[in-house]
């Protein structure tokens, strides 16, 4: 039998509500940074199971993102790791590349480049490429990634700049 | 030519646009009762990771020890005499991605505070003792079929030679609470010693005749791990702090009598890997937390007195092994901006005594822990047990010797 809503802890409406409000985020940003949507997902399903288990303290109580957002980052990578295919997984793109015209007009740069350039990011040394995810890709600012990684800003500006320096040199061909 | 540093508009372009795309073509599903489904079936196995883990990690360093004797010519396994010094020197492999450094450093060391204190009064323990391990004959915990998925595991004697089980000594471990957590030999090399978690906050130390000719005997409650003293004359057991709040090493007499009773201060709990460990001369104790290094105690009993090293705060420390009273480390994340080498430390007491670097490359190629190139150690989901390039044993997950 479904509890009723006066059965459920506050707590525990409070991270369904947050679940809800996160999971695709989560899931893509594991995804880019994993380079498995299946592992990506089961790590956002893992780091909310193991909320519901144990509330971890938050620094904001009232904004779990930081702290979602470097679980996950932190499980895709031990999954990968545990797996022993961390850094030799290929990059899937799009394995459900749609090729209609409304797909290719819609993306900003064609699958191959994208491949190249995914590829790049995710042989970065794994703080490097989380720093260039939570900036180029949630538009983070440098106070805001370190927060979320629990870094110094100092230490956040070194690491972008060792990330542009090392993607410069790689994708220079495609630029 | 361009300098890589200055603002690049294009490649922040180029790699947005790439990041964008590649996100807004994957739609991932939410499934909030799977959430509570995992919740339910992970809090079952609260003991089993940290327990494989560090079953693991000690089979990176007997892996290394063996390599090392087989390097030196001389047949048989490391001697295991108590007051043995000899560490593994992994650089004996061929391996061309680690460069010994000469100029480490002892590490500065304080007194560790902490209480002394008579703890309660034991029974002579009951050790029972069986022929001798020979020489290439080690004590292991090796995975047992079954068809649960958390698994099983059996104690068994292994042979370094062949890999194979030259007799099981306990058999059908169940790991849903996380099984065997340590293993141990005593000193004479006639029992194999053991902690067993039972629940998330239960567990106890077992002790089992080599030779296979008893039973398991309850040796004592509550123990993450323990280790022999040099002498072979107590017994210590650290408490783990996890469920305690306490940092507590006992150090039982064998021959029974009164225990004493390490606690450290309050400031060394709060450890996500631990274990306590003999050294050539005394009782050492060693924390991390997620990573992070905490203090590295050596305690010495007969005198009553604890030394701590404070660990550097930049380092992250993982992958702890201990044999022959010394112990092994992975240590990441080495400089300011966390993207820095990786080393395998050696401590011995709490000295480091060996920082070698290792080539990123061969730590990612490995899901735990990589010494060489060539496959001296390998760990991966088939958790190999390998000596020069041949693979002796799988499905190891610890051994003693």
């Amino acid at each position: 039998m479904m509890p009723t809503m006066e059965q459920i802890p506050e707590r525990q409406r409070t991270l369904e509500s947050w679940y809800h409000d996160h999971f695709v985020e989560l899931a893509r940003l594991g995804a880019l940074a994993c380079g498995d949507r299946s592992v990506a997902e089961d790590a956002v399903q893992d780091v909310f199971a193991g909320m519901y288990r144990k509330p971890p303290v938050l620094r904001d109580p009232g904004n779990p993102l930081p702290y979602l957002r470097t679980a996950v980052l932190n499980r895709c990578r031990s999954t990968m790791r545990r797996r022993g295919t961390g850094e030799r997984a290929t990059l899937r793109v799009v394995a459900d590349t749609d090729t209609t015209t409304e797909h290719v007009e819609r993306d900003a740069v064609s699958t191959s480049t994208r491949a190249e350039v995914l590829t790049a990011i995710r042989a970065l040394p794994y703080r490097q490429r989380d720093v260039i995810l939570l900036r180029h890709w949630l538009g983070l600012s440098e106070s805001e990634i370190a927060d979320t990684l629990g870094i110094s800003p100092g230490t956040v500006k070194s690491a972008a700049s060792r990330a542009r320096t090392t993607l410069a040199t790689v994708l220079e061909p495609l630029r | 030519m361009t300098d890589p540093r200055d603002p690049d508009p294009r490649l922040d372009e180029l790699v947005s646009a790439s990041l964008h795309d590649e996100a807004g073509g994957h739609h991932p599903e939410p499934d909030w009762d799977d959430v509570r489904q995992r919740s339910d079936h992970a809090r079952r196995r609260l003991w089993q990771l940290p327990a494989l883990a560090a079953a693991l990690l000690v089979v990176a360093l007997v892996a290394a020890a063996i390599i090392a004797d087989r390097g030196d010519d001389d047949a048989g396994v490391i001697a295991d005499e108590p007051d043995q010094t000899t560490q593994p020197d992994i650089t004996s492999t061929t391996s061309t991605s680690m460069v010994p450094d000469s100029t480490v450093a002892p590490t500065p060391t304080t007194d560790a505070g902490g209480t002394f204190s008579d703890g309660p009064m034991a029974d002579p323990l009951q050790l029972p003792a069986g022929a001798p391990l020979a020489d290439d004959e080690v004590a292991a915990v090796v995975s047992a079929p079954s068809e649960d998925e958390f698994g099983r595991v059996d104690v068994v004697v292994l042979s370094t030679t062949t890999g194979e089980v030259v007799r099981p000594l306990v058999e059908g471990f169940d790991t849903v609470e996380g099984g065997v957590f340590q293993i141990v030999l005593t000193p004479d090399r006639r029992t194999v010693v053991y902690t067993l978690a039972t629940s998330a906050c239960t567990s106890r130390v077992e002790a089992v005749a080599t030779d296979g000719s008893s039973d398991p005997v309850v040796v004592a409650d509550l123990a993450t791990t323990v280790a022999f003293s040099p002498d072979g004359g107590h017994l210590a057991i650290d408490r783990g702090d996890e469920c305690i709040g306490a940092v507590i090493i006992d150090f039982v007499p064998v021959a029974g009598g009164p225990t004493i009773r390490y606690e450290a201060p309050p400031q060394a709990t709060g450890t996500t890997e631990s274990m306590v460990f003999a050294g050539p001369r005394s009782v050492n104790y060693i924390s991390t937390s997620n990573g992070v290094p905490g203090p590295s105690y050596l305690v010495d009993f007969a005198e009553s007195t604890a030394r701590v090293s404070v660990a550097d705060g930049n380092r992250r420390l993982t992958h702890l092994a201990s044999t022959n009273g010394t112990v092994t480390a992975l240590e990441t994340c080495c400089d300011e901006s966390g993207s820095g080498s990786a080393s395998l430390i050696t401590l011995d007491g709490l000295e480091v005594t060996d920082r070698r670097p290792v080539d990123v490359a061969d730590i990612r190629l490995i899901a735990f822990i990589g010494f060489d190139r060539r496959g001296a150690l390998v760990m991966t989901d088939r958790h190999a047990l390998t000596v020069d390039g041949r693979v002796v044993a799988e499905d190891v997950i610890q051994v003693a010797l």
